[in-house]
């Protein structure tokens, strides 16, 4: 983050607003967990995170939230044991980052392959060693194929914002998907900001209560045993299972939009839905972001706007589901695309790259380029931004473009 | 069973496919007899899952979920703690977990629920070994004995080289409100302890020793037999624990050698005279220290 960074500065907007205090991202993602009454809470410890499981204890212990808190004893068991809670009905929350995600995810393909919609926090952080608790997005996109839906947040009120939302993406009747709400860590995590705090009254009016259709606790009310994630052999429903998962994975999209547009017509704000474009429209050039940076990117174009210099931003806010057809729609007139984000997928270039690429393939002429940048928490500067847009727009006028991901702002 | 007709009353029916002779199957008819319907049963994976939870073939009358290997006791935990926020009251929840799941793998979990009293009550099935997936040795796997990946060869002859993993006793250091090992061959014993259990609240845990004829290479016309032996020479404490007192509940008159005991099985049939003396004279430790350990 620099100097020259605008800043988000939200107004109240309605009538929802309870107030509006100054948080770091972590506390605005625990007021907004809170929000959505979780009603078992299992989180363990672990930088840059640990401040939203300090958060919600209090929250339980002060009686502001009526909920079960597990004191847990790792990641593996936090996603256990609210995969437990979950299968009986309950609403769940926990938060975690790196390590603990990594130690997670065996439960995190238990919880999407059960259909459970919990929802998680995870405050992004570098993959060690050498040992590292800054902030890189190489955890949760390592995760990709978990199940997950997975949502970035750009800022504070993001955060908070959309932890409400991914309770009702996932809770709906037709996804039913857990869904993870990242944030960068240190540059949202522990930077503080104006944050509104809806009121508790609108946001129980936004997201009703969680009752599924199928639970351990349905199933004992009604006298109807149930077996829950009972053993399918080849020739049984395991494949059928996974098609209807995949087709919940598509129907997400729809929610995620949706619940953009419901919360942006309740709350007064929007944030875009599956990604947020800006100054796309007339543009030869566009860099699509991913959390944080976006508000430096944005920054830079309206600079290199100011000197006529066509260039924009996409800020892709789900990477789980991922917008394939969207994106190509709104990208089709744009002939360079690049694409920039904190990991790298060994062997090939970022992962965020290669989907996008992949989305685009079937556009005629264009040409994409990706960035890897800001790993471990290094900073990213408007001059490495303006690095990327000037190589971005050298292959606009060039039609030269390397395949290899080009590594902007380390030391060679 | 004289009626060969499903009973309406049983809540684990028959129709598994658990092997003739099993102990677990023997022990779990029993524990569900007296749980009753306001139960949720949650397996580890193993023999038990998979003779009864595989689709459209589904034993038991209460509802299940399969767990993963790693977490038997957070995953109940949660169970217990959604029942009980979504309104749901006086439930039994009970994961029905193997030794390997309970004393490898999943030790780091049980030991964390055992240490929070998580209303949980917890069976582990102990045959000694990961019985589902062939026979791989565990951490309850006694001394001496061979398993698939505790072989006897030429220059490991001993099979398992150190002793059996005393679950119930760390468990018991966990300061939970109950805790106890029990086998089927001692059914007033085990029937007792189980609905002790039942009526107590917090974190319980019940360690049963299961014999199991395919593993452990016996007849399965002998399972009881075995069962009883087993405690009759000290190779198996009957004992329960209450807050960390440890109480024996059933001290044979006259402890039998444990050399009948082993040979009885063809696990142990590698084993040297002097082999078995050390075994012996491990099983008077273990026996000895139960004594010094009770109140």
């Amino acid at each position: 983050m620099t100097a020259e960074q605008p800043r988000v500065t939200p107004e109240p907007t309605d009538e929802t607003a309870a107030e509006t205090r100054v948080l770091t991202g972590n506390e605005a993602a625990a007021h907004g967990a809170k929000l959505a009454r979780p009603e078992v809470v299992s989180a363990y410890p672990i930088t840059p995170q640990s401040a939203i499981s300090e958060t919600m204890a209090g929250f339980v212990a002060s009686g502001e939230l009526d909920a079960k808190l597990f004191r847990i004893e790792s990641e593996h068991s936090a996603m256990s044991s609210l995969i437990g809670a979950s299968l009986t009905g309950a609403r769940t929350f926990t938060a975690t980052a790196s390590n603990g995600l990594f130690y997670m995810a065996e439960m995190l393909h238990f919880a999407s392959g059960g259909r459970l919609p919990i929802v998680m926090a995870v405050a992004n952080r570098a993959a060690s060693p050498p040992w590292n608790v800054w902030g890189d997005q190489s955890d949760s996109l390592s995760q990709r194929d978990s199940g997950w839906i997975q949502l970035y947040a750009e800022n504070c009120q993001e955060a908070l914002d959309l932890l409400i939302q991914a309770y009702r993406i996932a809770e709906s009747d037709d996804v039913m998907l857990p869904a993870m709400v990242a944030f960068d860590g240190f540059q949202v995590s522990h930077i503080s900001e104006p944050v509104v705090i809806p009121s508790q009254e609108a946001v129980d009016d936004f997201l009703p209560p969680y009752d599924p259709e199928d639970s351990l606790a349905q199933s004992l009310v009604d006298g109807d045993p149930k077996a829950f994630h009972h053993i399918t052999p080849p020739e049984a429903s395991f494949f059928e299972y996974k098609y209807r998962q995949a087709q919940a994975g598509e129907r997400a999209k729809d929610r995620i939009e949706e619940v953009d547009r419901l919360f942006g017509e309740r709350f007064g704000r929007r944030w875009g839905g599956l990604f947020d474009p800006y100054r796309v429209d007339d543009a030869g050039v566009v860099l699509v972001t991913l959390g944080s940076l976006t508000t430096t990117a944005k920054a830079v174009a309206d600079e290199y706007r100011e000197k006529d210099l066509p260039v924009g931003v996409l800020k892709l806010r789900s990477f789980r589901p991922f917008p394939e057809d969207e994106l190509a729609t709104v990208l089709e007139d744009v002939p360079v695309v690049g694409v920039v984000e904190k990991d790298h997928s060994f062997g090939l270039t970022g992962s965020v790259y290669g989907d996008v690429a992949a989305a685009l393939t079937n556009v005629d002429g264009q040409l994409t380029q990706n960035f890897v940048t800001g790993l471990g928490g290094r900073e990213v500067t408007t001059e490495h931004i303006r690095e990327m847009y000037d190589a971005l727009l050298e292959t606009h006028d060039t039609g030269c473009v390397d395949r290899r991901s080009r590594w902007v702002g380390v030391s060679r | 069973m004289k009626d060969p007709q499903p009973r309406d009353d049983k809540l684990f029916v028959q129709g598994h496919t658990m092997c003739p002779g099993c102990g677990v199957a023997l022990s779990v008819n029993h524990i569900m007899d007296i749980l009753g319907e306001d139960t949720v049963v949650l397996f580890s994976p193993g023999c038990l899952s998979a003779a009864s939870t595989i689709e459209d073939n589904y034993r038991f009358r209460v509802p299940s979920a399969h767990m993963g290997l790693v977490h038997s006791a957070a995953f109940a935990a949660g169970v217990s703690a959604g029942l009980e926020q979504v309104g749901v009251d006086d439930v039994t929840v009970a994961p029905l977990a193997g030794d390997g799941a309970t004393a490898d793998i999943g030790f780091q979990a049980l030991s964390a629920a055992a240490e929070r009293n998580d209303d949980v009550l917890y069976f582990c099935h102990d045959n000694e070994a990961y019985a589902n997936t062939g026979m791989q040795g565990s951490g309850t796997t006694p001394m001496g004995a061979a398993t698939s990946t505790t072989p006897a060869g030429r220059v490991a002859p001993y099979g398992k080289s150190s002793r059996k993993k005393d679950l119930f006793k760390l468990i018991t250091d966990h300061n939970v409100p109950y805790a106890a090992t029990a086998t089927p061959g001692y059914l007033g014993d085990f029937k007792e302890k189980v609905t002790k259990a039942k009526e107590t609240n917090g974190f319980r845990f019940i360690q049963i020793f299961d014999p199991c004829p395919e593993g452990w290479k016996f007849d399965g016309s002998r399972t009881v037999e075995i069962s009883k032996r087993a405690v009759q020479s000290g190779m198996w404490v009957l004992a329960e624990s209450e807050y960390g007192e440890i109480e024996i509940t059933r001290k044979p008159a006259d402890r039998e050698p444990v050399d009948e005991y082993l040979e009885l099985q063809d696990r142990f049939n590698h084993l040297s005279d002097a082999e078995v003396a050390q075994i012996q004279a491990a099983v008077d430790e273990f026996w000895d220290g139960y004594m010094e350990a009770e109140v």
